[in-house]
């Protein structure tokens, strides 16, 4: 027994039920030779259960069968841990958990997987599969030692590299792989997955309120399942009318952006502030509380239009000084700040 | 804050050779103390203390409140440490060494110009508290360590460690501990074989009391803190002081001087003799050429913060128009001044953190546009901070003042300012750093299968809150446990609990017995708005007696398959008991039961699992309705 | 659930022919002849072999322009086959370039005298050839390490810079070379390789989607036979599409895009722009991708006045900024469409 979300989540291409065309695709790639991958998309669209798949479908249920190591690697100034998901078949790793260092993972290890062959003699293919994960995130250093390696050991290694936006991926590593782009699935495509679960675990769901848990989990199919599975364990009854829980932090957003909407003074710049510590403490990443400030307010109505220009304006302008800086609470309070003259400027 | 009585030294200053002033003219008992008579009596008064327990001699202060408190077997004061603090030149360890002297003690010195590594401290203090220079004075040794805050935290460390180890001498154990007792001593003779207290008074000095090196100190010290002297009260001294070396000089010239100098009386006294070798008249113009304003002192993060929040006084203006008489006009001036005072320090992060979080509590007009421009500024200080520190760029260091500067441009006002120590980011980051941990202990319990899909961020942005809500089940209500539908929800719960490795614990908080969930997930997904308990203690507990059935009955699967090839070797009487269990072996695996049943034999069968001989049961809660069956295991 | 792999024959050993190659090695020009549109160049170059006299030369142009295949097929040229081997020293981005390497590696090999053999088919010039390829990711130091060696062993050694931007090479550098300039492709260039691959592959294709292709490539040939090979992968022996090219390009749909821009120019409601973008980003494209497609529909854009466009085209161009050090793909997207209805006001 285990979540839902894991549950009913397909495990071969053939059950896969969002973008069944790319699925096809997919599988005609498993058939003939097996190119390296990038594949992209938003987060819960489905990236790692299509990869999950794919291994699947090239190695077989061997590739199922997965452990946990910790590697760790010397430098000069420290020791790096990182975790490695691997079977007979394939390996998995979190480059950008050791940040700069991510180049040095790369030397070691994918040298030494690559060098290595395939010791299983029934294995279905002759490569070793590497898939990487949060692929933007890596350093351009590691890209550049990627891409010759992804050249030479290509008779013995594949990779696949899943991230959210090929944005921060170098040309040449996007050119030496096919891209596969994983869309979030429509509304109705999870309405109904929702429906087909609750069908399943024997609780009513209705058509329209299957449709207001995919809207408001914005398409993220794993956000709507764990809502949904969360309102059936805290209520008997699921009528239209019930209210469909948000996670926590979001809600603190929420309470951020409607102070900074009722009163816009320095006082409420040192309660956002308070506010802005916890979330952060909470391991929330600044960038995305930035984020969600700028579209709770940019979506209020009581804000005139005007400002919002000024406001997303801003909010590009901050979250580019903080990707850049070191102190996010500073560039997330400018922006507050300046979301706050933008709407006083407006008001009188 | 030293008087300096100049009678004494009358028939002095004819024959001894050219000393320095500082020194000629310092206090040399209690009686010559001067300044803020509070103080002084404060330091004596903790001096006073120890009087029993060093020189056992006077009433044991039984009636001492802080004595019968604190219930001390040698009748120490509370604090076995006291910490001087103030600016420099305000007489500290003036203070220090006269009130030391006058109590009868041998001073031993420690001060910045000796090697203040730990083993060197270690010998250092040992010599010092053993032996006593018998040959002169029968006086005990007490130890006077001077600029404290000099030690760093990190290298130095040992350090402060060590002082305390001293100060915990009861529960010390170390050998070296053992030898610091003064040999002589009654008391301690007593208690040879015990570990062996600090039985002599310590007194640290410091400017900065805020330095983090000595944080751990400060929960052990009396702190003593100095402020400075008054300059008109300066003047009056140095005027004094003089007359006597025949040096003319009128009173307001003097005070120009103090004024320059912030208080510090020893730099006055130098500089007065530095003026004294070359003329006999002090001239206002002499005072200023010597710079004495620049001084170079290391000064507090709280007197900048002051600086840069509180617009100074008119007449320190107008001296300071005097200093910087180059400058032409108003906005150069506190610039040069608090530049030079920022980079002397040179704790810009720290500065900057204090600004930061000081600066919205103040009044001020037309706010947006002086956040927004100090936002740039901030800005721009979080840039030169990055690149310096990221790329390398050391030159961008000289930059640094001039952000935190702005401060004082947009936010400074008359009033006293109520600054408080910048200490929001750090918790922040601690906590950051708590809650990182635990989100890699509840990831590293998930089972490989499930976690797969998932990484830090998503567990924290899309995950965890949900989580928390699926284990914290709405039952159908409290009267009805026994329902079959609460008990599939139950079983559920715990099965989802144990793949990803929570568990409800017990804790006791406020006295009270409650159950947390560990690793503690709650505190990631939860916010201040609602830190309360999610569910009942009965859901909470029911999950967890649940989850305990589920482990055993797993546990139980294991193991008595193992029993039941084994059954054959073992001996009669042991045979007989398992006879009885395998007919509820065999029920336990044999036909589909209700929940009720489950509960109970699983129980069983885990109890009988490892034999008991003894069979104890407690019912815990006093009435029907909570009555629950425990285990003796959940009391060890 | 398994269904799929019972189905699936368990004893089926995977047969492996030859070591499958990518179509850009397999189809890369062996002759001077038959390398496409660079035909001033090629023609310079041809003169110079037959004269024996080979210049130092740095090639430069956009990628996939045909540089490194050049240089390498007039080495077969010069040396035939056999002899290349021993003959050229080839070091790319990828190999570690440092000052050292200059310094050992490549000295070393210019240093060392030509061996008499020779293939009677070929010419065989007296000299080696060292080839730099991206040669502009080269250090200064480095660069400048070159310079002098370059000098030295003219005698023996030729070399021949490989670049995308000829800035980035330094003057005294550039100057001891003969530049040649590779031009992009046009698309009729193109679409002739293709259908010339396409016929060896057996692909099942039609004009329509080559020119497609062609044009998405902007140029670049390499990238053009990458997209086909994909193309034809997911393809199998199905005709392949232009919205698979599309696809494997990342290139958005115009609808897409258009969808984007009407809303941006027709609402003034900010939830409805919210809902428009997010649109756009929950299908994943990249960001980069989005402003350049939006800027290129902006440009053509008859309803928007010249002030208007260079308005928004001084945002765009901030945003790449943005985009490139890491700023949330969705706030900027937002922001430019927010740009884009507030010009059109």
């Amino acid at each position: 027994m285990s979540l839902w979300i894991d549950k009913y989540r397909p495990t071969t291409l053939e059950n896969l039920t969002f973008n069944q065309g790319l699925s096809r695709k997919l599988k005609n790639l498993t058939d003939s030779d097996f190119p390296h991958l990038l594949i992209f998309g938003p987060s819960g669209a489905g990236k790692k259960t299509r990869i999950l798949c794919i291994l699947k479908e090239l190695f077989g249920d061997g590739a199922e069968k997965i452990k946990i190591d910790q590697r760790s690697f010397e430098t000069q100034r420290k020791k790096l841990d990182i975790n490695i998901i691997s079977s007979k078949y394939h390996i998995e790793l979190t480059p950008s958990d050791v940040g700069t260092y991510d180049k040095i993972v790369f030397q070691e290890l994918l040298t030494e997987i690559a060098q290595t062959q395939q010791i299983d003699a029934d294995a279905k293919q002759r490569f070793k599969v590497v898939v990487i994960n949060e692929a933007d995130e890596i350093t351009r250093d590691a890209q550049a030692a990627l891409r010759r390696t992804m050249e030479k050991y290509m008779s013995n290694l594949r990779i696949i590299l899943c991230c959210n936006s090929t944005s921060r991926i170098i040309e040449p590593i996007r050119s030496r792989c096919m891209l596969i782009r994983v869309p979030l699935p429509s509304i109705d495509e999870i309405s109904t997955t929702l429906q087909h679960i609750a069908s399943n675990e024997e609780i009513h769901l209705s058509k329209s309120l299957a449709d207001k848990i995919s809207l408001q989990s914005q398409r993220n199919p794993r956000k709507a399942i764990l809502t949904f599975e969360v309102m059936a364990s805290q209520k008997k009854k699921l009528n239209d009318n019930v209210e469909i829980p948000k996670v926590d932090w979001e809600q603190v957003i929420d309470d951020i952006v409607g102070k900074i909407v009722k009163t816009q003074a320095a006082e409420t710049l040192s309660t956002v502030r308070q506010k802005i510590y916890e979330l952060q403490s909470h391991c929330i990443p600044p960038s995305l509380i930035l984020k969600k400030i700028a579209l709770g307010l940019f979506t209020n109505e009581d804000i005139h239009s005007k400002a919002k220009f000024d406001i997303i304006n801003s909010a590009t302008h901050y979250d580019h000084r903080l990707r850049t800086g070191r102190h996010s609470i500073f560039h997330i309070e400018a922006f507050v700040s300046s979301a706050m003259s933008a709407i006083l400027s407006t008001k009188y | 804050m030293s008087r300096m009585e100049i009678d004494s030294y009358d028939n002095e200053i004819t024959n001894i050779k050219p000393k320095l002033w500082v020194d000629k003219y310092r206090p040399k008992s209690y009686k010559d103390l001067v300044g803020d008579e509070s103080v002084n009596r404060d330091v004596l008064t903790w001096l006073v203390q120890w009087n029993y327990c060093v020189f056992e001699k006077g009433t044991p202060h039984k009636d001492n409140i802080i004595n019968t408190q604190f219930n001390d077997r040698w009748d120490r004061p509370e604090k076995k440490i006291l910490l001087l603090t103030g600016p420099p030149g305000c007489g500290k360890t003036t203070l220090a060494h006269v009130v030391a002297t006058h109590c009868g003690y041998n001073i031993v010195e420690i001060n910045a110009s000796d090697d203040r590594t730990g083993q060197v401290i270690k010998n250092k203090i040992k010599d010092a508290l053993e032996t006593r220079s018998a040959v002169f004075n029968k006086k005990p040794n007490m130890i006077i360590i001077d600029e404290i805050d000099g030690v760093s935290s990190s290298g130095d460390e040992n350090f402060v460690k060590l002082l305390l180890d001293l100060v915990d001498g009861e529960k010390q154990s170390s050998r070296d501990v053992n030898q610091l007792m003064p040999k002589g001593n009654k008391t301690s003779k007593k208690k040879k074989a015990v570990k062996k207290p600090l039985l002599r008074p310590i007194i640290c000095i410091c400017n900065d009391q805020y330095t983090a090196a000595l944080r751990p100190l400060k929960a052990y010290a009396k702190i003593v803190n100095f402020k400075r002297m008054q300059s008109n009260r300066l003047a009056k001294r140095l005027k004094e002081i003089c007359d006597r070396e025949k040096l003319s000089a009128d009173i307001t010239t003097l005070f120009v001087l103090a004024e320059s100098a912030e208080g510090d009386l020893r730099n006055c006294l130098t500089t007065l003799q530095f003026i004294k070798q070359s003329s006999n008249k002090v001239t206002r113009e002499l005072i200023l050429n010597t710079n004495i304003g620049q001084k170079d002192a290391n000064k507090s993060l709280f007197t900048i913060w002051e600086e840069i929040f509180q617009i100074r006084s008119s007449k320190i203006r107008s001296h300071d128009s005097v200093v910087a008489r180059n400058s032409e006009n108003n906005v150069d001036r506190y610039i040069s001044r608090l530049e030079f005072l920022i980079s002397t320090n040179g704790e810009y992060e720290k500065l900057m953190q204090g600004c930061f979080e000081n600066y919205l509590k103040y009044n001020f007009h037309d706010q947006k546009f002086k956040i927004s421009q100090i936002n740039e500024w901030i800005h721009f200080y979080d840039q030169i901070n990055h690149r310096s520190n990221s790329m390398q760029l050391f030159g961008l260091f000289a930059y640094f003042p001039y952000p935190i500067i702005c401060f004082h441009r947009f936010f400074s006002g008359v009033a006293h300012p109520h600054l408080e120590y910048p200490r929001k980011d750090y918790e922040c980051y601690v906590q950051q750093q708590a809650n990182e941990n635990i989100m890699s202990s509840a990831l590293n319990g998930i089972k490989t299968k499930y976690r797969l899909t998932l990484n830090r961020n998503i567990f924290i942005t899309e995950f965890v809150s949900y989580l928390l809500k699926i284990v914290s089940p709405e039952l159908e209500s409290d009267n009805g446990l026994s329902s079959n539908l609460n008990k599939s929800i139950l079983s559920r719960v715990a099965d989802i609990m144990l793949s990803f490795n929570l568990k409800y614990i017990q804790k006791i908080e406020d006295g009270k017995t409650i159950y947390a969930i560990e690793p503690p997930i709650d505190q990631l997904a939860l916010f201040s708005n609602k830190k309360r308990a999610f569910r009942s203690d009965m859901t909470k507990r029911l999950i967890a007696k649940e989850i305990d059935i589920k482990i055993e009955s797993a546990a139980g699967t294991r193991s008595i398959s193992v029993q039941n090839q084994k059954s054959s070797s073992i001996s009669q009487s042991e045979s007989k008991s398992l006879k009885g269990q395998e007919k509820q072996i065999l029920d336990f695996f044999g036909r589909p039961k209700t929940n009720m049943e489950l509960d109970k034999e699983s129980r069983q069968s885990g109890g009988n699992l490892i034999k008991p001989k003894v069979w104890y049961r407690y019912h815990e809660g006093s009435s029907k309705a909570v009555r629950t069956k425990m285990k003796l295991k959940n009391f060890l | 659930m398994n269904t799929f792999f019972q189905a699936r024959p368990s004893s089926s050993v995977n047969v492996h022919e030859e070591i499958p190659q990518p179509w850009i090695e397999k189809y890369r020009p062996k002759s001077m002849e038959s390398i496409s549109a660079q035909e001033q160049t090629v023609a310079v170059l041809k003169k110079t072999i037959e004269s024996q006299n080979l210049p130092h030369m740095l090639f430069y142009g956009p990628p996939g322009t045909g540089k490194t295949s050049t240089i390498l097929a007039l080495a077969r040229e010069l040396y035939g086959p056999k002899l290349m081997k021993t003959r050229i020293l080839e070091l790319n981005a990828s190999d570690e370039r440092g000052i050292q390497v200059i310094r050992d590696k490549v000295k070393n090999f210019a240093r060392t005298a030509v061996s008499n053999r020779r293939d009677s088919d070929y010419p065989c010039p007296p000299y080696k050839i060292v080839i730099l390829d991206e040669a502009d990711l080269m250090t200064q130091d480095a660069q400048s390490a070159l310079r002098r060696v370059i000098e030295t062993y003219s005698k023996v050694t030729r070399f021949c810079l490989i670049c995308n931007y000829v800035t980035r090479i330094i003057e005294p550098l550039a100057s001891r070379c003969a530049k040649f300039r590779f031009k992009p492709l046009d698309i009729s260039n193109t679409t002739s390789r293709l259908k010339m691959i396409c016929e060896q592959e057996a692909v099942n294709y039609s004009p329509q989607t080559l020119e497609e292709l062609a044009k998405l490539s902007e140029g670049d040939l390499r990238k053009a036979i990458m997209y086909l090979q994909s193309a034809s992968k997911l393809h199998k022996k199905e005709m392949i599409t232009s919205e698979s090219i599309r696809e494997i390009a990342g290139v958005v749909s115009d609808d897409l895009i258009n969808s984007l821009v009407e809303s941006a120019k027709s609402n003034k409601d900010e939830t409805q722009l919210e809902e428009a973008v997010t649109k756009v980003i929950d299908s994943g494209f990249s960001a980069i991708q989005i402003l350049s497609q939006v800027q290129d529909r902006i440009l053509d854009d008859f309803q928007f006045n010249e002030a208007q466009k260079a308005r928004i085209g001084e945002f765009i161009g901030q945003f790449d900024k943005y985009l490139a050090d890491g700023t949330d793909e969705h706030l900027v997207i937002l922001n430019l469409i927010k740009v884009i209805s507030d010009t059109n006001e």
